[in-house]
């Protein structure tokens, strides 16, 4: 079954809010994870382990290396859940 | 007028990681400590490359807690319990000046748990989570 793009970005936005205390109200997809919110190559790592463990999917490093704002951390994560409920199981 | 680092703190040279107090309030400490090229960790780490340990940094950072406890609990001593999600941005050089910022974010059952920055230059380079008991010296 698959996740509600609403229910996706709760969870990214939470995730953000939690690991990294990023305030509710800088939170947008247009914000680019480096510039606005401040996040570095260690966060990125904290991030997608954050992600795989609450979401229970296995990220594509490479692919994960494309994410530039929170709008693409979205798109992502939909990707991913898309393609794990599209697989054999 | 902020007191001297010995006042506060039962380290000494050459454990010593706080050279000044900048601000000290009831929830937070700014100290700072120069890392002198002649100390002696450079000559091994490393050899012809010589970088601050990152455990020094958290070192200075739990000493700054140290001395935020104390100065909230005069009479007792900090004892570091735990050291979560540490972080280390950027290599720190001989000579460079790193500024250690700890907050207190709550005690619990006698367990301090504060957040702690280090900074050069306004740039941080390392950031944890320190938990640290709050007892009496000796104890």
């Amino acid at each position: 079954m698959g996740v509600a793009r609403s229910e996706i970005i709760a969870r990214v936005n939470r995730t953000l809010q939690d690991e990294f205390e990023i305030a509710v109200d800088k939170i947008a997809p247009d914000k680019r994870l480096r510039e606005d919110l401040d996040l570095d190559s260690l966060d990125a790592v904290d991030m997608i382990a954050a992600l795989e463990q609450g979401l229970h999917i296995r990220i594509d490093e490479e692919r994960a290396k494309k994410i530039r704002t929170v709008g693409d951390v979205y798109d992502f994560v939909e990707g991913m859940l898309a393609e794990a409920d599209a697989a054999p199981h | 007028m902020t007191p001297a680092p010995t006042e506060l703190l039962p380290h000494r040279p050459p454990f010593l990681f706080v050279d000044r107090v900048l601000a000290l309030d009831a929830d937070s400490v700014r100290t700072a400590r120069t890392f002198r090229p002649e100390e002696d960790f450079f000559r091994g780490h490393f050899p012809g490359n010589p970088i601050v340990p990152g455990v020094l940094l958290v070192e200075a950072m739990a000493q700054a807690m140290a001395l935020l406890a104390t100065h909230r609990h005069p009479g007792q001593q900090v004892y570091l319990t735990g050291i979560d999600r540490a972080r280390f941005r950027q290599p720190v050089l001989p000579g460079q000046e790193v500024e250690l910022s700890v907050r207190v974010e709550g005690v619990r059952l006698g367990v301090f748990r504060a957040k702690a920055e280090a900074q050069v230059a306004g740039v941080r380079v390392a950031d944890a989570v320190l938990s640290g008991l709050v007892a009496d010296v000796g104890s």
